[in-house]
């Protein structure tokens, strides 16, 4: 048959890379089918935050913060990866039940993609948010490559974060139904919309300790302060969050080659 | 004598029995496979019949490694490929193209070789270029099924384990997969292909056929055998089966 002699070889096992770009690619094309603005949403969805809370912080409760509207963008900037990557990791196994059981391959993967098809939407948001910046004379241009710790914290963090979320999901489903709720709180123990002193008085150690509020504080250094962070503030972020992500990886690891059964 | 390809050593796989909420009942199991042991040469195309619920699938998805035993061992010896869920819903929003790159990925095909898995599935499956552009969600069962074995018989498997999904193929279709499976097996592959329906079977070298997770081992094959790798002409398709009377009659 002339299949055969035309057919592509095929390796003895799964290209990781390739699979990678792939899901990758996968998970970016599935936001943008059946809709009319495709992947834009994603990338305008912070601007949209942007304008509801600087009417509600800065016109309406006068927070008093010189430049708020940079120092609001700058901190929504990492909160909106979080806070939309969560909501669509929490189900990337459980919706991808016919892939776990159709061939067996690092499952990981499925929400390492969804995190990663985030921080796309992300780095293009940055991206816009620099040039704003730019044009409006308040880039620090110099500090720009500084912000590649905080974004890589940021992406380990909610990785983590997502590894632990998709596989309770498939187990109980009860977290899914809370996650919007547990991110609405969360949101306000983070200080996206006021400064962290006024956090630190009513929330203490609740806020001084949370990972996000530290990767929230190096995205302002850069972006809003200009300057850089204490070194010691960057180490701990990176040991937190790349410690997290570990424990999280391996939990997952551990538990991935039951999944199957379950999903 | 060469080593199996295929080796299962006093398997049993068992699931946790939920409540109707979907929650695990704690200290209760319900076991699919249960003491099974099973070898499988080299070049060896193995049948396995059962009824609903005996535990063919979870028998395959085993092999494939999909689901790891609760007890027991099982060795697969070479790259294993298998068919052994297939549900339009899934990825349903994608291009078949898009799917046909993420299954051939799946089974070790390159990303790069997108465009000459694209002519292999045009030429084995039969999907042309329109097709191929659709979304998943218009296809049939048995378009997608093509799509599939398209990928999976020429992806250089050592171990093929394909579940009863053949039974939705057209029987043109799915007497050319039983072909390029019986040449896969003759140049040292191993199959093993699980039906409900016996004479879907009949060009196996062996048929085992599963009770209640048990494995019951028949020589020869149920129906009259045409010969190792020759399949009857008259296997009924999935249409076929179950056919209602007509209400006119």
């Amino acid at each position: 048959m002339s299949s055969i002699e035309t057919a592509p070889i095929a390796g003895p096992g799964i290209n990781r890379v390739d699979l990678a770009r792939v899901l990758l690619a996968r998970q970016l094309r599935l936001v943008a089918k059946r809709t009319v603005f495709g992947v834009v949403l994603p990338i305008v969805i912070p601007v949209i935050l942007f304008v509801l809370y600087t009417f509600v912080f800065h016109t309406i409760f006068k927070t008093g913060i010189p430049r708020y509207a940079v120092y609001l963008f700058a901190g929504l900037l990492p909160w909106t990866y979080l806070s939309q990557t969560l909501g669509r990791s929490v189900t990337s196994i459980s919706n991808e039940a016919e892939l776990v059981r159709r061939a067996r391959f690092p499952y990981a993967y499925l929400t390492l993609a969804c995190t990663g098809a985030g921080l796309v939407f992300l780095l293009v948001t940055l991206l816009g948010f620099v040039i704003v910046l730019a044009a409006t004379g308040h880039l620090y241009a110099s500090l720009l490559p500084f912000l590649v710790l905080p974004v890589v914290a940021l992406y380990l963090f909610v990785s983590g974060v997502s590894l632990a979320l998709a596989l309770i999901d498939v187990h109980n489903r009860d977290l899914r139904q809370l996650l919007s709720n547990i991110i609405t709180i969360w949101f306000f123990a983070v200080p996206v919309v006021y400064t962290q002193s006024t956090l630190s008085r009513h929330l203490g150690v609740l806020v001084n300790d949370d990972p996000v509020s530290f990767i929230v504080g190096e995205f302002r250094e850069v972006l809003y302060w200009g300057h850089l962070a204490s070194p010691g503030h960057t180490a701990i972020m990176m040991t937190i969050c790349g410690g997290f992500f570990l424990v999280c990886l391996l939990v997952f690891l551990r538990a991935e080659r039951g999944l199957a059964k379950d999903v | 004598m060469e080593d199996p390809r295929v080796s299962c050593h006093d398997l049993w796989l068992g699931y946790r029995v939920k409540s109707a909420r979907g929650l695990p009942l704690r200290g209760q199991r319900s076991w699919a496979l249960r003491e099974l042991n099973l070898s499988v040469a080299p070049g060896e195309l193995v049948g396995v019949v059962g009824g609903n619920g005996s535990g063919k699938t979870t028998l395959l998805r085993t092999v494939v490694g999909v689901l790891r035993p609760s007890k027991g061992r099982v060795t697969v010896r070479g790259k294993v490929g298998g068919l052994v869920e297939l549900r339009p819903d899934a990825d349903r929003d994608l291009s078949v193209r898009e799917r046909m790159v993420m299954s051939g990925v799946l089974m070790g095909f390159r990303r790069r070789d997108a465009r000459a898995l694209e002519r292999l599935v045009e030429e084995f499956g039969e999907l042309d270029g329109p097709t191929l552009s659709a979304p998943v969600y218009t296809l049939s069962t048995g378009m997608l099924l093509r799509l599939e074995m398209a990928l999976l018989l020429h992806a250089a498997c050592d171990v093929l384990a394909i579940d009863e999904l053949l039974m939705a193929a057209d029987e043109e279709f799915r007497g050319r997969c039983l072909d390029r499976i019986g040449a896969l097996c003759s140049e040292g592959s191993s199959a093993v292909l699980s039906s409900h329906d016996p004479s879907l079977l009949s060009g196996c070298d062996r048929v085992l056929r599963l009770e209640a997770g048990a494995l019951v081992e028949l020589e020869p094959p149920p129906s009259a055998s045409p010969g190792r790798g020759q399949w009857p002409d008259d296997i009924p398709t999935d249409s076929a089966v179950g056919v209602l009377p007509d209400p006119k009659s």
